[in-house]
């Protein structure tokens, strides 16, 4: 049954709403939005960012914000890309692959202990794992720039679809790697959705003390999101360099906040266990729409930072008042 | 006979070298209603919390249809047929009613994947069992208070459950809810289901109870059949004090000095043309059920709504109380309904929640804080309240519920409010507290205070209001004045 009310009272709503002017604005402006170029680059430069956005996601529903995702992805990707991206290794991507997702779980595992045995707030946790990660990377490991060579390199190039814009002649390739983004997106939604860890990560955010006693392992629920949240990130990581084509350590740092702001925008309330993959997906579009097309409004590129963090904020405030429900009583508090 | 379907033999448990439990042995047969009873901080909680198996005792055991545990998780505690109504309901305002009344047992099943079909049908079943009527596919979070107490009660039936533990189930539903929940009670009671009952509510144990243990500073002082105990009996063995229940007569105050009145009042949404007058001294109920009006009035009154239509006076003068601080200007005080969230800082010293409604007064003409002062200040009002434990750099949180809305009162009277308004003044506090803030509130009164009460506790109101308004959907629907004020007129009026 449609609810015209109940529609409106969602965030997804504004969200999608927003976007859909946005993308008129740059259509009318450039002719370049609606098009299957326009198309494929927003899919293209959305992809990374989509599967960061699940780790994110897991973080938020059940506890807070984990801002260690980038430090983890780079540690992962870095220690995988310099034992099989420096042209020695020619076998399948599937082995670099699976290397590098296990160093990202394992990176999960300890965010997920030390969140599930202390129950810390997840951003004090994460900043201080976050410092551990990068600080091996760059200490231990003495991280540095370099080409990548060989499987990963071919791998990061080979091309899904390509197309060719008719009037312009421009053209735009989605990467192969997109197959994965959708991969993950299906496994994570089944896990959700139809599992009862996927339920059991939704009573948490809840309320923690009822999902115990309602018999749920919370301990163990935590530990798992997290793990996974870290194999995540692993992959974003891996598929951040291939597509590159190059190592470079440092390049996803500081990336957190954006994520942070593309999930809260999306309609995900922090440690609420409201909100889902649809809302990473809405959240993580329309930022990157944003970020990536505001020169062809004729936005300078200083204010594009703070056209970026108007949008997040209008966003979320919109958001967050359409969930209230108005009557006479002023809510204190 | 005498099958004892849950007991607990020798339980102990101390948190932080405090005593919660000490040398608890209790038994509690199938098919009757064993009610737990004692003030705030006895150790009731505790004890429900070991059974479900959400805290570990130090020692003793707990034995479930002949097999004995020293301890159990909550799922295993749930698997061996114990169910637990929480007081907080611990539901999930994020889900769905479907999923609130069906995850435990999809826990309890013990798989990886969660059935949408199976859990319908649980869900299904679950509402059926006490008519239960919301929509499915309703998020909890939308759902009235009094709903969400339901599908706490329905969700615990879901299972074939041999004990059922009910931990203030009624604190939030009107009296024709909770005679819905006597009935599912005595038909589970027939089907040999043991219900474990706490309540405050001296009424609601008497009718439903077939036993009743008493608790107190972590023991179990006596086990005894109902039918053996009177409420003077009752109040005894919680407090362990003879408790004079003082037969005073309400105050009438003064009736040639109003000092509040309301013309037509309406807020949208709450309620419509309410006339009230506040007499000089005298204490005012504005009783009614859940939902009546009666908790939007009492805070719009302390300029927490936005008025519709209507005017207040305030000795005959108009008053325009739109916000706190404006209210705080006229001099009115108010107590709130919840006062965990809306009446004090749980993680600050006493001396703080205290001195927070009249900073100013307690500050340096510069403008610092004079925390001495406010020390002292707080002091005096631990000794003339009668606050325990006494010390005024106790955290709120570490007192019980009685001390708590002492101190929430004492932050009030501090301001010297000349209109007192409070809300639901004794929820969640015990007897011996509660007759000490009835005195109290007698006490200010007799000295010309004007206090305002909103209770949908009849015998409270009964006993501290000489004039009464009985609200019902939104309106009032009676004014009782002294010897009309009787508890089925009461009842009448707002049903």
């Amino acid at each position: 049954m449609l609810n015209i009310k109940k529609i409106f009272n969602r965030t997804e709503t504004y969200v999608i709403f927003i976007a859909l002017l946005f993308g008129i604005a740059v259509e009318t402006v450039s002719g370049q939005f609606f098009s299957n170029t326009g198309m494929i680059n927003l899919a293209r430069a959305s992809m990374v960012y989509l599967v960061f956005g699940i780790t994110e996601m897991l973080s938020l529903t059940c506890a807070g914000p984990d801002v260690s995702y980038p430090a983890l992805a780079s540690l992962a990707a870095y220690i995988t890309a310099n034992y099989f991206g420096r042209g020695s290794y020619s076998g399948s991507i599937i082995v670099p692959f699976l290397v590098c997702m296990a160093i990202g779980a394992a990176c999960g595992m300890i965010n997920g202990f030390i969140m599930a045995k202390f129950n810390f707030p997840s951003l004090i946790v994460t900043l201080g794992t976050s410092s551990i990660f990068s600080g091996i990377m760059y200490g231990p490991l003495k991280a540095s720039n370099t080409i990548l060579h060989g499987t990963m390199a071919e791998f990061g190039s080979a091309n899904l679809l390509a197309a060719t814009n008719a009037e312009s002649g421009l053209k735009a390739n989605l990467p192969v790697q997109f197959l994965i983004v959708i991969a993950l997106y299906l496994i994570v939604f089944f896990l959700l959705r139809y599992t009862l860890f996927g339920r059991g990560l939704y009573a948490i955010g809840s309320d923690k003390v009822a999902a115990e006693r309602s018999g749920f392992k919370t301990g163990r629920i935590t530990f798992l999101a997290y793990t996974l949240g870290g194999t995540v990130a692993a992959i974003g990581g891996f598929m951040y360099t291939c597509n590159v084509g190059a190592i470079s350590p440092s390049d996803l740092m500081g990336g957190e906040m954006i994520i942070i702001a593309a999930c809260t925008l999306g309609g995900i309330r922090p440690g609420a266990g409201v909100g889902g993959l649809f809302n990473v997906i809405i959240g993580v579009v329309l930022l990157i729409m944003i970020q990536n097309n505001l020169l062809m409004l004729g936005i300078p590129l200083y204010y594009q930072d703070v056209f970026t963090g108007a949008i997040i904020l209008l966003g979320t405030i919109v958001a967050i008042n359409s969930q209230r429900t108005r009557n006479g009583i002023k809510k204190v508090g | 006979m005498n099958a004892g379907v849950l007991s607990v033999e020798h339980i102990s448990k101390s948190f932080g070298g405090v005593h919660a439990l000490k040398d608890v042995s209790m038994q509690i047969r199938a098919g009757e209603v064993h009610c737990l009873s004692g003030e705030n901080g006895s150790g009731k909680s505790t004890l429900i919390k070991i059974i479900s198996g959400y805290y570990k005792p130090d020692s003793g055991k707990i034995c479930v249809d002949g097999n004995e545990y020293s301890e159990m998780t909550p799922s295993e505690s749930i698997n061996h047929g114990i169910q637990v109504i929480y007081q907080d309901f611990s539901l999930f305002p994020n889900l769905s009613v479907m999923e609130n009344l069906s995850i435990n047992a999809e826990v309890a099943r013990g798989g990886k994947m969660v059935s949408y079909k199976r859990m319908r049908e649980t869900a299904q079943r679950a509402a059926e069992k006490i008519n239960l009527k919301v929509d499915m596919k309703a998020k909890v979070a939308d759902l009235s208070v009094a709903d969400k107490q339901m599908i706490a009660i329905a969700r615990a039936l879901v299972h074939e459950a041999k004990v059922i533990i009910m931990d203030e189930a009624t604190a939030s539903l009107t009296r024709n809810e909770v005679n819905c929940l006597f009935e599912v009670i005595h038909q589970l009671k027939e089907e040999g289901v043991a219900i474990v009952f706490v309540s405050h509510k001296l009424d609601e144990v008497f009718e439903i109870s077939d036993s009743i243990t008493f608790f107190r500073n972590g023991m179990n002082v006596i086990s005894c059949k109902a039918s053996e105990i009177n409420e003077e009996r009752f109040s005894y063995y919680m407090t362990g004090r003879e408790i004079q229940l003082s037969q005073t007569k309400p105050l009438k105050g003064d009736s040639t000095r109003i000092v509040l009145e309301t013309k037509n009042l309406t807020v949208e949404g709450a309620f419509e043309d309410v006339n009230i007058q506040l007499y000089k001294g005298e204490i005012f109920g504005i009783a009614g059920q859940l939902g009546s009006g009666r908790t939007e009035l009492a805070m719009t009154l302390f300029g927490m709504a936005d008025i519709k239509k209507g005017e207040i006076f305030m000795e005959g003068e108009p008053v325009n109380i739109s916000s706190v601080t404006k209210a705080k200007e006229l001099k009115i005080g108010y107590v709130p309904e919840d006062r965990l969230t809306e009446g004090l800082f749980l993680g600050q010293e006493l001396v703080e929640n205290v001195a927070i409604t009249h900073l100013p007064q307690l500050s340096s003409r510069a403008g610092f804080y004079n925390k001495k002062a406010a020390g002292e200040e707080t002091t005096q009002w631990i000794e003339t309240l009668s606050i325990a434990p006494g010390k005024r750099d106790n955290l709120a949180q570490k007192l019980s519920g009685g001390n708590q809305q002492k101190v929430v009162l004492a932050k009030w009277l501090a301001c010297n409010p000349s209109i007192l308004i409070l809300n639901g003044p004794t929820v969640g506090v015990d007897i011996g507290a509660k007759q000490d803030i009835y005195d109290l509130l007698n006490r200010y009164a007799s000295q010309g205070m004007s206090i305002i009460i909103a209770s949908d506790d009849i015998l409270e109101i009964k006993k501290l209001c000489n004039r009464v308004a009985v609200m019902k959907g939104g309106r009032i629907n009676a004014l009782l004045c002294g010897d009309e004020v009787t508890e089925q007129a009461l009842v009448e009026a707002s049903i």
